[in-house]
């Protein structure tokens, strides 16, 4: 549940959303996407309240970045991509040239354009959850959500697909929102940082000013030391035993 | 074969299955105890008539017209039904191992057809299909009403009051199976193993145009299909209307299934396999499986039942036979194999 969350996202920004586990991370993004509503209160998108839009009008402005999960079905990365373009097309059509144009970008920006005839399968999990950011990107949204992007990869991967998502909001223009665990990351990359606790927003704002030693240890109470990275001044969460 | 799906591919792959359905067809009315050649058929599909008129020929053309099209039709029908119907049950509950049956419409269809048997019907014998039908589409709403919670249907609740609804009529057939005569039992048993001897070229008329009406508006949905696979939540992101797409799925494919189970019984594994098979080749696209599965569908159980009736000389098999024996084998390879 989420209580008396005020908060809003401008063009181009980028947030990371982070607190501990039923601090209500997941929940915003499902209330921000419309696919939960608020008791009271409301979400507005360029001033116009997204309850009135239809689910076709918002995937076109905004793209949700799940976490990747073991396929069902197979379908090959192509395919996949494909699918964001679903918001643009009406019944009995099928994707057109400018469609394939656009998933081709996408997949070249994510750098999965090598896997492109291959199933989801065969790919590993940081190659597959580039794969559902460049359907994202063939979204052409306006906002990005993530939850979790990083939650089962390696650190290879992690930057990669952190340094990735920095690069669309830096070059593309498109707010990013996204649910980390990771303080660290969240530090080194977000602009922004929103800390939720209880359902409540604890503190919002820089890096430098939400990761302090007093906000991390009450909200996830537990001990943490943070100091500054002594070459880029970003704060650093370290745990002690 | 690894290609996304285009209008030229759908094409394709159209067209291939036409063709092995019209090759499939013209075998089939080539065979049976008429005894007639491949030629001779051809003759009188092209020419409305056959070369040599005379009582022999005027035989032959009765045999292909009034017996064996609207068999090979039936069937094709039929097939193409459980086919559609079991593509859609595997995107509706995410699993492709479940079938048309498995959401209680069997258990309801038999149960309609085994009371109109034991209230020995005689000259009425058109009320066996409508029972039938009515059976079928009473289990569909209880699974329906049982299935949904508040205002939203979840897949696994579905399949779970589909197993409740089976056994709740499975009881009641048994039921009904103990007081019948020898007789009765031996006409419910024949029913209950599927078999496509009620054909009737008015009702075909009916049947075919219920069943494209049907594939078309599932076509209509082919692309919202592909991602529902993707989980719920990822086709509400892509703005698909989940809820309503459920109960469209719902609605379409237990109609298909109800129709064809009240006209020719519970004929398996077709609704299984045929989707599978083609998804081996052609992937998960439903915007190609659902014409090849239709098509194919249609083209197997002609075969099947051609098959069912010429093995055995002068002996009609249940076509559930046929399809059993050649469906089991393949489920059990299907469940070796390590993903689907």
């Amino acid at each position: 549940m989420i209580r008396d969350l005020s908060w809003s996202l401008s063009a181009g920004e980028s947030w990371g959303v982070i607190g501990p586990n039923g601090s209500g991370k997941t929940t915003l993004l499902k209330v921000i996407d419309g696919i939960l509503r608020p008791g009271r209160g409301d979400v507005l998108m360029d001033g116009m309240s997204i309850g009135g839009m239809s689910r076709r009008k918002l995937a076109r402005l905004i793209a949700v970045v799940p976490q990747e999960s073991e396929p069902v079905f197979s379908f090959t990365v192509e395919e996949i991509v494909l699918m964001g373009r679903a918001p643009y097309l009406t019944m009995f059509t099928f994707e057109g040239s400018r469609d394939r144009d656009i998933a081709r970008n996408a997949m070249e920006r994510t750098g999965v354009l090598p896997f492109a005839r291959r199933s989801m399968r065969e790919l590993s999990g940081g190659e597959r959850q580039r794969v559902l950011i460049a359907r994202a990107l063939a979204q052409q949204p306006k906002v990005m959500l993530l939850d979790e992007p990083t939650a089962f990869l390696d650190i290879k991967y992690q930057k990669a697909v952190f340094d990735l998502i920095t690069d669309l909001n830096r070059e593309e223009g498109i707010a990013v929102v996204t649910v980390t665990h990771d303080l660290n990351l969240a530090a080194l990359y977000c602009e922004n940082l929103l800390l939720l606790s209880r359902g409540r927003v604890h503190s919002m704002g820089r890096p430098e000013e939400v990761i302090t030693e007093e906000r991390i240890a009450s909200v996830y109470e537990t001990e943490v030391k943070v100091d500054r990275d002594s070459e880029t001044g970003c704060p650093r969460v370290i745990l002690r035993r | 074969m690894k290609e996304g799906a285009t209008l030229g591919r759908v094409m394709a792959v159209t067209i291939c299955f036409a063709v092995i359905f019209l090759m499939v067809l013209v075998i089939s009315l080539a065979t049976g105890p008429g005894g007639m050649d491949l030629r001779g058929v051809f003759e009188i599909l092209l020419r409305g008539q056959p070369v040599d008129n005379g009582e022999s020929a005027a035989v032959e053309q009765v045999i292909i017209f009034h017996i064996r099209l609207p068999r090979c039709l039936f069937a094709a029908i039929v097939g193409a039904a459980l086919a559609t119907a079991g593509t859609l049950y595997q995107a509706l509950l995410r699993n492709p191992l479940a079938d048309p049956f498995i959401l209680g419409i069997s258990g309801g269809a038999a149960l309609g057809s085994v009371v109109a048997v034991a209230a020995g019907l005689g000259a009425l014998y058109w009320l066996r299909p409508v029972l039938s039908l009515a059976g079928a589409l009473t289990a569909m709403a209880l699974v329906f009403f049982v299935g949904r919670s508040g205002s939203t249907i979840r897949p696994a609740t579905l399949l779970l009051a589909g197993v409740i609804v089976n056994a709740f009529f499975s009881a009641l057939i048994m039921f009904f199976l103990s007081i019948s005569t020898d007789r009765q039992l031996h006409d419910i048993t024949h029913w209950l193993m599927g078999n496509l001897a009620f054909a009737d070229m008015v009702n075909l008329g009916v049947l075919f145009a219920l069943l494209a009406a049907g594939f078309v508006l599932a076509y209509a949905h082919a692309r919202p299909l592909n991602l529902f696979l993707m989980g719920e939540e990822t086709a509400a992101y892509l703005g698909v209307d989940v809820e309503r797409l459920k109960v469209t799925l719902f609605v379409i494919s237990s109609l298909l299934t109800a129709l064809a189970v009240a006209f020719s019984g519970i004929i398996g594994f077709v609704g299984l396999i045929i989707p599978h098979m083609v998804r081996m080749v052609f992937g998960s696209d439903h915007r190609v499986l659902l014409p090849a599965a239709f098509l194919f569908g249609a083209a197997f159980l002609m075969a099947a039942d051609t098959a069912a009736r010429s093995i055995v000389p002068y002996v009609e098999l249940p076509v559930g036979v046929v399809t059993a024996l050649c469906g089991a084998p393949f489920f059990m390879y299907l469940l070796k194999r390590k993903h689907y």
